[in-house]
C-alpha cells in the first residue's frame, strides 16, 4: 500500500507538471498574440501620427509662406494640443515626441496616463530612451527596451520627415504581461486544486477497486503458482515414470518421455516425428512387441487414451515393459513343471523303495536256495537246467530291483573321489561291445578335468544305460559320442536357464544321431517303466536309473533332442576337490572259504536266515543264528567261545542292526560287523551313502558275493 | 491395387488367426484387387526397419498416404476403419473373430 501511495503521489506530481506546462504554453501563446497585437497597434499609432504631422507640415508650407521653424512649431503645437484632448489609451501607454538638440534628446510631448511633467532632456548617447534615439536616427520599427524613465517597454518608433522629430508610442511590458500572469496564477491555482481534488476522488473511488484488483492479483498469482506447481508435478511424474509415455497425432510421435528411450531403444529426439501408428484397443490394454533398431524386442502392455495436443486430436499412450515379468513367469512355469515331475518321480521312487525290501528278501531266498539246490542236483540233469533257469530269472529280477533302487536313490553306494576320464576309459571297450559294430563310438575326453565324488559303479550304470538308449535310437549305422568337459554356471546364466544350478561342474555327455524325441516323449523319459521300445527290448528303467543316480549325487541332467536329428543327454556332476583314487580291478578270484571262524547271523526273515546259515556252513564257518536281536544278545552271553563276525540285517523289529552290533561289541571288542539289507536305512547310511568304516552287502546276494565280502571283512586289520 | 503389410513377431496360432481374418475382410472389401504380405520381424528385421515399423503386430497400408495401425487385432472391422476402410454392412458380423 505504501508503494501505491507513492505511486499516486508521483502521478499527481506528474499531472501537476503536465498541467502547468500546458498552461504555461497556452499563456505564452496568448501573451505572444497580445504582444503582437500591441506591437501592431503601437506601430500603426506612430506611423499614422508621423504621416499626419508630415501632412500638416506640408499643408502649413503650402498655406503660410515664411520661416520653416515657425511653421514647424505651429504644427507641433497643433499636435500637442490635439493629444491632450484625449485620454491615454491605457495605464502605461505613452506617446512621446522629441527632437535632438545638440547631444540631447529634448522631449516635446509626453502623452500618457501620468501627470504631465516636463521631461528632462536625455543625453543622446545614454542607454535610456532607446526607441526615441532610433526614431531620431531615422529608423522606423519596434523594439523592447528601456524608455527615457528606465522602464522596460514595448515601443514603436518613427521619424517625422521634414520636422526632424522622432515619434515613439510605447507601453510597459509589465502591463502587457499583467493579465496573463494573473490568469496564469488563477488557472494554476484552480488546476492544482482540481488535480488534488481529482486525485483525492480518484483515490477514494479507485481504492476499493484497487483493493479488489489487488486481491484478484494475489489470487491470480496463487493460482499461477499452484498451476505451475501442478504442471511441475505432472512433468516430474511423466519425466520420472518408468513406463514410456508418448503422445501421437495421426500416429506420429509428438512427445516422448525419457523412459521411452529405454523401451524403444532410441533417443527421444529420434522418436519424435516417427510414425508409431494408430493405436487400437479392444480392452483397457493390449500386449505388443516394441522393435529396437538393434534387432531385439521388448514386450510391453500398451494403454491409450484420447487427448489433445496443440489443439489437434491426439493419443496419450503408455507402454509398460513386461519382458522380465514374462521371462520370470516362463521360468516359474518351467520350475513348477519340474517340481511336479520331481514330486511324481519321488512318489514313484518311494513306492519302488518300499517294496524293494520285502521283494529283495524273497529274491535272496529264491536265488540262494536255487544255488544250494543246484549243488545237490546232477550237473547235467534236467533238474539242474531248470534250477539254472530259475537262477537266471532271479538275476533278471535282481537287475530290475537294483535299477528301481537306483531310481529311488536307495541304492547303497560307496562314493570315492575320481576323475571321470579314466573311469569312462575303462568302460569304452565294454560299451563298444554293447552298441555293436554298425555304430561308431567316439570318445572325447575333456582336458584338465576336475574330480567328482561318485560311486564308480554308478558311472558304469549311467554309461551303460545311456549307450543302450543311444544304440536303440539309431537305425542302422550311426554315431554315439561320449565327452567330458568342465563347466561353470553363474547366477545370471541360471536365471535365464531353468533347471541349471550355479557352480562348478563336470559334464558327462552322451550324444547320438538317432531318431530323437518330441517334446511329449521328453517330458516322460525319466519316469520308471516309460519306454518307447518294444516290449521285449526295454524295461523303462534305464533313464530312471540314470536320473536317480544323478540326483543321489546332487547333480542335474539336461536333455536336448530333436526328432530326426538325435539326442544329447548332459549330466552335470559337482566338482569335488578331493584327490582321485585308482579304481581297483574287478576280482576274478575263486570263492574264498572260511578258516573256522565263528559268525553270528541275525535275520528276522527265516528263509534268508536259513539260507545264509547254509551258505556259510558250506564255506567252512561255524554259524550261530538268531531271528531276533534279543535272541542274538542272549546267545552271545551264553556262548563263551569267541565270535569273530556278526552278519546282521539292518532293519529289524526290536532293535536295528547297528545298535545290536554295538551291544555285542561290548562283550567281544574285536567283533567285525557286516550289514545286509534290501536297502539301506539311516542307521548305517545317510541318503544311501554308507557311513565310514561300515561294511554292507546288498540283498539279494549270491554265494560268491557273500563269501568274498565275509572274507574281506574278516581279513581287514 | 491396394497393398498391405502385416508385421508380426513370430508365427503363432494367434498371428495365423489375425492373418486369416485380415485376408477375409480385405477380400470382402477389395475382392482380388489387393495384396497382403505377412512379415515376421524375427526372421526379417530389416524389412521392419525399411518400412519404419516400430512395434508388432502392425498393419501398414502402403498406398500413399501410408498409414499404419497397431494393437489389438481381435476386431478387424475396427482395425480397418482406422485405415479408413469400411467393411460392407453384411460382412461386419463375420469380420469379428
Amino acid at each position: 500500500m505504501k508503494n501505491e501511495k507513492k505511486r499516486i503521489l508521483l502521478l499527481i506530481g506528474i499531472m501537476g507538471i503536465v498541467t502547468l506546462t500546458i498552461s504555461l504554453l497556452v499563456f505564452l501563446m496568448l501573451y505572444q498574440t497580445a504582444f503582437n497585437e500591441q506591437e501592431k497597434r503601437l506601430t500603426e499609432t506612430v506611423q499614422s501620427q508621423a504621416r499626419m504631422m508630415e501632412a500638416l507640415m506640408e499643408h502649413e508650407t503650402l498655406s503660410h509662406k515664411g520661416d520653416t521653424k515657425i511653421r514647424a512649431a505651429a504644427v507641433i503645437e497643433q499636435v500637442i494640443e490635439g493629444h491632450y484632448r484625449y485620454k491615454a489609451l491605457s495605464k502605461t501607454f505613452e506617446f512621446t515626441l522629441a527632437r535632438q538638440e545638440g547631444d540631447q534628446i529634448v522631449f516635446l510631448l509626453n502623452h500618457g496616463p501620468r501627470e504631465q511633467i516636463a521631461q528632462k532632456p536625455v543625453p543622446f548617447d545614454s542607454n535610456l530612451a532607446e526607441p526615441m534615439r532610433r526614431a531620431l536616427s531615422g529608423k522606423s520599427g519596434t523594439l523592447t527596451g528601456l524608455d527615457y524613465q528606465g522602464a522596460v517597454v514595448l515601443a514603436a518608433h518613427e521619424p517625422v520627415a521634414g520636422l526632424n522629430l522622432g515619434l515613439v508610442a510605447k507601453i510597459d511590458l509589465s502591463e502587457i504581461r499583467a493579465p496573463f500572469v494573473k490568469a496564469g496564477m488563477v488557472a494554476t491555482g484552480i488546476g492544482m486544486v482540481l488535480i488534488f481534488l481529482g486525485a483525492w476522488l480518484f483515490i477514494k473511488v479507485s481504492e476499493p477497486i484497487l483493493v479488489q484488483l489487488q486481491e484478484q492479483l494475489v489470487q491470480m498469482e496463487t493460482l499461477v503458482t499452484s498451476l505451475q506447481g501442478s504442471e511441475n508435478q505432472v512433468r516430474q511424474i511423466i519425466q520420472n515414470n518408468a513406463d514410456a509415455i508418448v503422445v501421437t497425432v495421426d500416429g506420429i510421435i509428438r512427445f516422448a518421455n525419457p523412459a521411452a528411450e529405454r523401451i524403444f531403444g532410441r533417443a527421444v529426439s529420434d522418436l519424435v516425428g516417427k510414425d508409431f501408428g494408430f493405436p487400437v484397443l479392444e480392452k483397457q490394454s493390449v500386449d505388443i512387441h516394441i522393435l529396437h533398431p538393434a534387432g531385439q524386442q521388448v514386450t510391453v502392455t500398451m494403454r491409450a487414451a484420447s487427448t489433445e495436443w496443440e489443439k489437434n486430436p491426439a493419443h496419450l499412450i503408455s507402454l509398460h515393459d513386461i519382458t522380465q515379468r514374462l521371462k520370470m513367469a516362463e521360468k516359474q512355469k518351467k520350475l513348477e513343471q519340474q517340481l511336479v515331475q520331481a514330486q511324481k518321480m519321488e512318489s514313484v521312487g518311494r513306492l519302488a523303495g518300499g517294496v524293494a525290501h520285502d521283494y529283495n528278501n524273497a529274491l535272496t531266498a529264491i536265488m540262494g536256495f536255487t544255488e544250494l539246490a543246484m549243488m545237490d542236483a546232477e550237473p547235467k540233469g534236467p533238474l539242474h537246467d531248470d534250477l539254472n533257469q530259475v537262477l537266471k530269472a532271479g538275476r533278471r529280477a535282481q537287475d530290475i530291483t537294483r535299477q528301481l533302487l537306483a531310481f529311488a536313490r536307495k541304492q547303497t553306494i560307496a562314493p570315492v573321489t575320481l576323475n571321470l576320464n579314466p573311469t569312462v576309459e575303462t568302460m569304452i571297450k565294454m560299451l563298444r561291445r554293447l552298441i555293436g559294430e554298425d555304430i561308431d563310438l567316439v570318445w572325447l575326453p575333456g582336458e584338465n578335468l576336475w574330480n567328482v565324488k561318485i560311486d564308480p559303479s554308478q558311472i558304469d550304470q549311467i554309461l551303460a544305460n545311456l549307450c543302450v538308449n543311444a544304440r536303440d535310437a539309431i537305425k542302422g549305422v550311426g554315431k554315439i559320442t561320449i565327452e567330458t568337459h568342465t563347466v561353470v554356471f553363474d547366477e545370471a546364466y541360471c536365471d535365464d536357464h531353468a533347471g541349471f544350478i550355479p557352480g562348478e561342474f563336470v559334464l558327462l555327455a552322451v550324444s547320438d544321431n538317432g531318431c530323437g524325441m518330441d517334446k511329449k516323449i521328453l517330458n516322460q523319459i525319466f519316469e520308471p517303466f516309460f519306454t518307447t521300445k518294444a516290449v521285449d527290448r526295454g524295461t523303462g528303467l534305464g533313464l530312471s536309473t540314470v536320473y536317480g543316480i544323478v540326483k543321489q549325487n546332487n547333480g542335474f541332467i539336461n536333455v536336448y533332442s530333436e526328432p530326426g536329428k538325435g539326442t544329447t543327454i548332459k549330466i552335470y556332476l559337482s566338482r569335488h576337490t578331493g584327490k582321485a583314487v585308482e579304481r581297483p580291478a574287478e576280482s576274478m578270484e575263486e570263492i574264498p572259504r572260511g578258516h573256522e571262524e565263528t559268525i553270528l547271523v541275525v535275520e528276522d526273515d527265516h528263509s534268508i536266515l536259513k539260507l545264509t546259515e547254509k551258505i556259510l556252513s558250506s564255506l567252512g564257518y561255524t554259524v550261530l543264528t538268531a531271528d531276533t536281536p534279543e535272541k542274538a544278545v542272549t546267545l552271545t552271553r551264553e556262548n563263551t567261545d569267541p565270535i569273530h563276525l556278526i552278519l546282521t540285517d539292518v532293519i529289524m523289529p526290536e532293535m536295528n542292526g547297528l545298535e545290536l552290533s554295538k551291544q555285542i561289541k561290548l562283550q567281544f571288542p574285536d567283533l567285525k560287523c557286516l550289514f545286509m539289507s534290501g536297502y539301506t536305512a539311516n542307521a548305517i547310511a545317510h541318503h544311501g551313502v554308507l557311513d565310514e568304516g561300515v561294511h554292507f552287502i546288498q540283498k539279494p546276494f549270491s554265494k560268491k558275493d557273500l563269501a568274498v565280502m565275509i572274507r574281506q571283512v574278516l581279513d581287514e586289520s | 491395387m491396394d497393398e498391405f503389410k502385416l508385421f508380426i513377431s513370430g508365427e503363432t496360432a494367434k498371428t495365423d488367426k489375425i492373418f486369416s481374418a485380415l485376408e477375409f475382410c480385405l477380400t470382402a472389401v477389395f475382392g482380388d484387387a489387393y495384396s497382403l504380405q505377412k512379415i515376421d520381424v524375427i526372421k526379417n528385421p530389416l524389412m521392419a526397419q525399411a518400412d519404419g515399423v516400430m512395434a508388432t503386430p502392425t498393419l501398414v497400408r502402403m498406398n500413399p498416404p501410408m498409414k499404419r495401425v497397431l494393437g489389438d487385432f481381435s476386431d478387424m472391422t475396427k482395425i480397418l476403419e482406422s485405415l479408413n476402410i469400411h467393411m460392407p454392412l453384411n460382412k461386419d458380423a463375420s469380420a469379428k473373430e
